[in-house]
């Protein structure tokens, strides 16, 4: 059934990347995600293509779902439906026209992979952006954001110079795989001291000299992440203050989707 | 908790990670870096056993929801 509908996107034409969990599933850095998050890109043309696709697909509106325009996907709301699913119970798809922090669909769609998967191959946001579309509220995404930063390592485009260290170094958040970064990326140790922050390049000499780090070394760098993760909070909330008070006007209106209404008969 | 490199740990694992993954039950392969071969999968294979692990869950409904829609 997925399969049939990432098919149906591509039969479409329709211009589509796979963000957020399953992204971070295929990219190793995560080992679950209950949903599938798409990014379209918010035009006229492609939103046509796309409710075809969902017609297709026998779509349902989901929860808090504004009416699916170009407007609305372009002010940066979230669209939630309800794919059958077969064997694998019901799919929920939530879909953004302009998500947070991830800049132009142009831009991504430049970075992006194809995925080959047991649902064909799917056109996934790359890592750097993914990651930036990452910092959300949501504590347990900052250990992902780290794997990611890890998991570019990995990737073909990757020079493996010191941007690549710096920007791994700027974009992980947890001991852990801080840990395992320099333990995988020695040369990075001197990036850490020279470029970004003494703390953290000591934590990594003293782990490759010594194997191990003390414990106030330790706790001075696990507050520095707490700090940058609070931050990184407080500007999600700030972003969706006003997408969130929008979306509140359009209930008191009335102008939200039915849950549970059938696309086709909808648009 | 200090952490340790463990540098032949990761070495070893990189060298066997095909007979790691032939022999390595599902909840072990779905805790990423506890057991490090879930990073040297393939994305397809990755993704095969995630969708396995949601079908697991009894309630996906509550799961999205408490996601997406948190109270205040």
């Amino acid at each position: 059934m997925i399969a049939n509908f990432f098919q149906s996107l591509d039969r479409n034409g329709v211009e589509y990347l796979l963000i957020s969990g399953q992204a971070a599933v295929l990219y190793g850095a995560a080992t679950f995600s209950e949903d599938i998050d798409l990014w379209i890109n918010p035009t006229e043309e492609n939103r046509a293509r796309f409710i075809v696709a969902l017609r297709e697909g026998q779509a349902c509106y989901y929860k808090l779902t504004p009416p699916f325009t170009v407007e609305q996907l372009q002010q940066g709301h979230g669209f939630h439906f309800i794919l059958p699913g077969g064997d694998s119970g019901e799919i929920f798809l939530d879909v953004m026209g302009h998500p947070p922090r991830a800049g132009s669909f142009a831009g991504s769609l430049a970075t992006a992979r194809r995925m080959e998967t047991e649902w064909g191959a799917i056109r996934t946001i790359g890592i750097k952006p993914l990651v930036e579309l990452k910092k959300t509220q949501r504590l347990e995404d900052y250990p992902i954001i780290s794997k990611l930063a890890l998991a570019w390592f990995d990737q073909p485009e990757c020079a493996r110079k010191p941007a690549d260290f710096l920007w791994a170094l700027q974009n992980i958040y947890t001991l852990p795989e801080l840990a395992v970064f320099f333990t995988e990326h020695p040369a990075a140790v001197g990036v850490a001291t020279g470029q970004f922050n003494h703390e953290v390049g000591e934590f990594g000499r003293l782990l490759l000299a010594d194997g191990e780090v003390p414990e106030p070394v330790e706790r001075r760098v696990g507050e520095m992440f707490q700090s940058r993760i609070s931050a990184l909070q407080l500007a999600d909330r700030q972003y969706w203050r006003h997408i969130i008070r929008r979306l509140k006007e359009l209930r008191g209106a009335g102008k939200l989707m039915p849950e549970g209404g059938n696309v086709s008969a909808m648009i | 908790m200090a952490i340790v490199a463990g540098m032949g740990h990761v070495e070893a694992i990189h060298q066997n990670v095909d007979a790691a993954t032939a022999t390595m039950k599902l909840g072990e392969a779905v805790s990423p870096f506890k057991a490090e071969a879930w990073r040297h999968l393939p994305p397809r294979e990755r993704l095969r056993r995630s969708w396995q692990m949601r079908s697991r869950l009894p309630d996906l409904k509550a799961v999205h929801d408490r996601k997406l829609f948190p109270k205040p």
